[in-house]
C-alpha cells in the first residue's frame, strides 16, 4: 500500500506510506481526489504543475474477476477541466499485485529529455535515460521495451502524438498478448504524459504484494458468485465473446442514433458492412480471433485480433466506437479501412474517437468528401508526420473546426461526443453536457433505459425522467469506475442480489461495513471533487451545455432535437 | 388474413433457427393483427435474449401491431457503453 512518486524535473522516484486522506480508495476516486487537492486548477495542463496520477481500482489485484482497470488523472488539455480515462490491459492488475495504489508523476523534464520508468518485480522503481526511443511509434517501442526487460511486463506508453503533446493523444497500455492497442484514450492525457518527458512506464507483472484482506474468504466467496452473474448474462457471456462491443453497431444505428457523417444524420445506409455481425464472419473466414482475451483475469474476452485478406494481424481489439469514429461519422463503409485507422490511433497514441471526429469535421468542413476513407488514411498518418495539419488533426475537431471556421462541431467541453446522438436518445445529451469529463459516453450510459425493454421504459425523445437517470447513472459510475469493474463486467452488478456483492466485497477488503448508501457516497465523492476542480478552473453551468446543432438540426429520421432545457441540465447536480 | 413478415435476427439470436441466412433472413406468416409480442412468442426467442425490436426501421413496443410485408429486425439486450 504504497505511493510511488516520480519528480521528472529532479529526476528522483521515492516511495511513500498513502496518506490516510487516501487510504480505502482507488481508481477515479482516488485519481479525482488527488487532482483536486493537489493541483493548481487553473494551471497549464502541459506544465510542470499539473500531475499525472495512475491508480488501479479498489479491487484490481484481487481474485474478482474483471477488474485490470486503471484509472490515469491529471488536468486535460483537451477539456481544461479534470480527467479521468480509464483503460484495461494488464497495468492496473500489475501495479496493484506490487502493492502500488498509485503512481503519481510530478514536474516536467527539459524538452530534450526522454525517459521511462522501470518498476521490478519487488515493487522498485526507477528511471531510466530513453533518448532512443524519442519519436518512436507504440508498436516498435514496446518490441524494444519488451527485449530489453522481458516479455512478463506490462507497458504503459505514448506516441508520436503524446510526444508531440497534442491534445487528443492517448496513453497506451499493453494487452494480454503484449500489444500497445489498449487506450486511455479520452482527454489528451498522452500530452500530458509527453510533456513531463516520460515516454513508457514498464511494470513487472510477476508482483506478489497485493494488498492484504480483512476477510478474504468472505472476498472470494462473493468474488465467486460474481463471476457467476456474469457469466450467466446473456450479453457478457454470450454476445459480448462473439461479437465485442461492435454487437451495438446494428441496433444503434436501428434506433437512428448512430451519429452518421459528423452528425447530420442517424442512420448509415453502411451500417451492415460494418457491424458486429459482419466484422466477427470475417474475422472468422479470415482466421482472426474472435472470443479474444484482452485484459488481465477477464472472463469475457470481448477482445478480438482482426486480420487482413492474407490472415495478416491488423489490429485488436476493433471497437464499437472506433468503428462508428472511423466508420459511419465520416461515411466509411470499409471494415478493412477502420481497421487499419484503429491500428494507426493505436500506433501513433491518438484517441480514436476525438480523431475520427476531427477528420468528421474536416470532411463536414468540405477538405474531403465523406466516405474517403483513403485521405482518413492520409490524414491520420500526418499526425505522425508532425505536419501542421496533422497536428491540427491531433488536437481534436474543436482545433479542427476553428481552424476551417466551422460550427458544425460535436464537442462538449471540447471534447467530442461519442457513438449515441443525443437527439435520439435525450438523456445522452445530459450526460453530454454535465459531466466533468466533457461529451463522454461511459460516465452516464443511458442507453439502455431509453431503448431497451422494446422501447424502453423512458421515452427517448422526451426531456421525462431523462435528467434523473442521468444523474443516477453519473453517480453510479463514478463508484463502479473507483472500483475499477470493467464496464462489462457490470451485468454482474445489475440486479439487486449482484450490487450486494459488491458491498459485500468492499468490506471484505476494509473491513468496515459498507452499503447502499455508502456507494451513493462514494460516487458522489467523485462527482463533487471533479466538479470543485472545474469550479475553480474556470468552468461555470454555462459550460454544461450541447453545440447549437442539437438544439437547432433535427436528426434524420426521427427528425428530433435535442429537447432537455437550460435550467433542467442545471438540475442534473443538484445534490 | 394473414400478413408475410421478413425477420432479421441479429448478435447470437440466430443459434434459435438452425440455417438461418444473415443475408435474406427469414420470411415468417402471422394472423393479421398480430403483435411484436406475439411475433417473439411465435419465434419462440426466450423474452429475455430480445432486447430491441424494429419495424420497418422504427424501434417497436410489444403492443405494436405488424403491418404486412413488414422488415421486423430483433436484437438481443444491450448493456455497457
Amino acid at each position: 500500500m504504497k505511493f510511488v512518486r516520480v519528480d521528472m524535473s529532479a529526476k528522483t522516484v521515492v516511495d511513500q506510506t498513502v496518506p490516510d486522506a487516501y487510504r480505502g480508495i482507488g481508481g477515479r476516486a482516488l485519481t479525482s481526489s488527488y487532482i483536486n487537492d493537489q493541483v493548481p486548477a487553473t494551471c497549464d495542463p502541459l506544465g510542470p504543475d499539473n500531475v499525472l496520477i495512475f491508480a488501479p481500482g479498489y479491487f484490481s489485484g484481487t481474485p474478482l474477476v474483471n477488474t485490470s482497470r486503471l484509472s490515469v488523472g491529471a488536468k486535460s488539455p483537451l477539456t481544461g477541466g479534470i480527467k479521468e480515462s480509464n483503460v484495461g490491459g494488464t497495468v492496473a492488475a500489475a501495479l496493484a499485485h506490487l502493492g502500488i495504489t498509485a503512481l503519481i508523476v510530478e514536474g516536467r523534464a527539459t524538452a530534450d529529455e526522454c525517459w521511462v520508468l522501470h518498476i521490478d518485480a519487488d515493487g522498485n522503481a526507477a528511471l531510466l535515460d530513453a533518448m532512443d526511443h524519442k519519436g518512436s511509434r507504440t508498436y516498435a517501442l514496446v518490441e524494444k521495451l519488451k527485449a530489453a526487460h522481458g516479455e512478463h511486463s506490462s507497458i504503459t506508453c505514448i506516441g508520436p502524438a503524446g510526444e508531440m503533446q497534442l491534445a487528443a493523444a492517448s496513453i497506451q497500455t499493453t494487452d494480454l498478448d503484449g500489444r500497445p492497442c489498449r487506450a486511455a484514450g479520452r482527454g489528451g492525457l498522452g500530452a500530458v504524459m509527453g510533456a513531463k518527458g516520460l515516454k513508457a512506464i514498464i511494470v513487472s507483472r510477476g508482483g506478489t504484494s497485493a494488498d492484504p484482506m480483512v476477510d478474504a474468504e468472505a472476498f472470494k466467496a462473493a468474488a465467486k458468485e460474481y463471476a457467476k452473474a456474469v457469466k450467466a448474462d446473456a450479453f457478457s457471456g454470450e454476445i459480448l465473446p462473439a461479437l465485442g462491443s461492435a454487437c451495438l453497431v446494428a441496433p444503434i444505428n436501428e434506433a437512428g442514433a448512430l451519429p452518421t457523417r459528423n452528425a447530420r444524420e442517424g442512420q448509415f445506409e453502411g451500417a451492415e458492412q460494418i457491424s458486429g455481425e459482419t466484422m466477427a464472419r470475417i474475422i472468422r473466414e479470415r482466421g482472426g480471433k474472435n472470443v479474444h482475451k484482452g485484459c488481465a483475469q477477464c472472463i469475457i474476452d470481448c477482445s478480438n485480433e482482426f486480420v487482413d485478406p492474407d490472415g495478416r494481424y491488423v489490429t485488436s481489439s476493433l471497437e464499437y466506437e472506433t468503428i462508428w469514429s472511423m466508420g459511419a461519422m465520416i461515411g466509411n463503409s470499409d471494415l478493412d479501412a477502420i481497421a487499419r485507422l484503429d491500428f494507426l490511433c493505436d500506433d501513433i497514441g491518438l484517441d480514436t474517437i476525438s480523431t475520427g471526429v476531427a477528420l468528421a469535421v474536416t470532411m463536414d468542413a468540405g477538405y474531403k468528401p465523406f466516405g474517403d476513407a483513403a485521405a482518413a488514411i492520409r490524414m491520420v498518418e500526418e499526425v505522425a508526420a508532425g505536419s501542421e495539419f496533422g497536428k491540427l488533426i491531433g488536437n481534436g475537431p474543436a482545433a479542427v473546426g476553428k481552424h476551417f471556421n466551422h460550427h458544425r462541431v460535436p464537442v462538449m467541453k471540447n471534447q467530442s461526443m461519442a457513438a449515441y446522438d443525443p437527439r435520439a436518445i435525450q438523456g445522452m445529451a445530459v450526460t453530454y453536457a454535465t459531466s466533468p469529463m466533457g461529451g463522454d459516453h461511459t460516465a452516464g450510459w443511458v442507453v439502455d433505459q431509453n431503448l431497451e425493454a422494446f422501447g424502453g421504459t423512458l421515452d427517448r425523445f422526451s426531456a421525462k425522467g431523462q435528467v434523473e437517470a442521468s444523474r443516477d447513472t453519473q453517480i453510479h459510475m463514478a463508484a463502479v469506475d473507483s472500483v475499477g469493474i470493467c464496464d462489462f463486467a457490470q451485468t454482474g452488478l445489475a440486479t439487486p442480489e449482484g450490487i450486494v456483492t459488491v458491498y459485500r466485497m468492499v468490506a471484505a477488503k476494509s473491513g468496515k461495513p459498507f452499503s447502499e448508501n455508502a456507494w451513493r457516497e462514494l460516487g458522489l465523492r467523485v462527482l463533487k471533487a471533479e466538479r470543485d476542480f472545474n469550479r475553480r478552473a474556470g468552468f461555470t453551468p454555462a459550460d454544461d451545455r450541447l453545440p447549437r446543432m442539437f438544439y437547432e438540426e433535427p436528426l434524420p429520421p426521427h427528425n428530433k432535437v435535442v429537447i432537455i432545457s437550460d435550467a433542467d441540465m442545471e438540475k442534473t447536480f443538484d445534490f | 388474413m394473414t400478413v408475410q413478415l421478413t425477420v432479421k435476427l441479429y448478435g447470437t439470436l440466430d443459434r434459435w433457427f438452425p440455417g438461418y441466412d444473415p443475408n435474406t433472413g427469414c420470411v415468417v406468416h402471422m394472423a393479421a393483427q398480430s403483435t411484436v409480442a406475439d411475433l417473439i412468442d411465435h419465434l419462440g426467442v426466450p423474452p429475455r435474449s430480445v432486447g430491441i425490436v424494429s419495424v420497418n426501421g422504427r424501434a417497436a413496443k410489444k403492443a405494436d401491431v405488424l403491418p404486412d410485408r413488414a422488415l421486423v429486425k430483433v436484437f438481443h439486450p444491450i448493456f455497457g457503453g
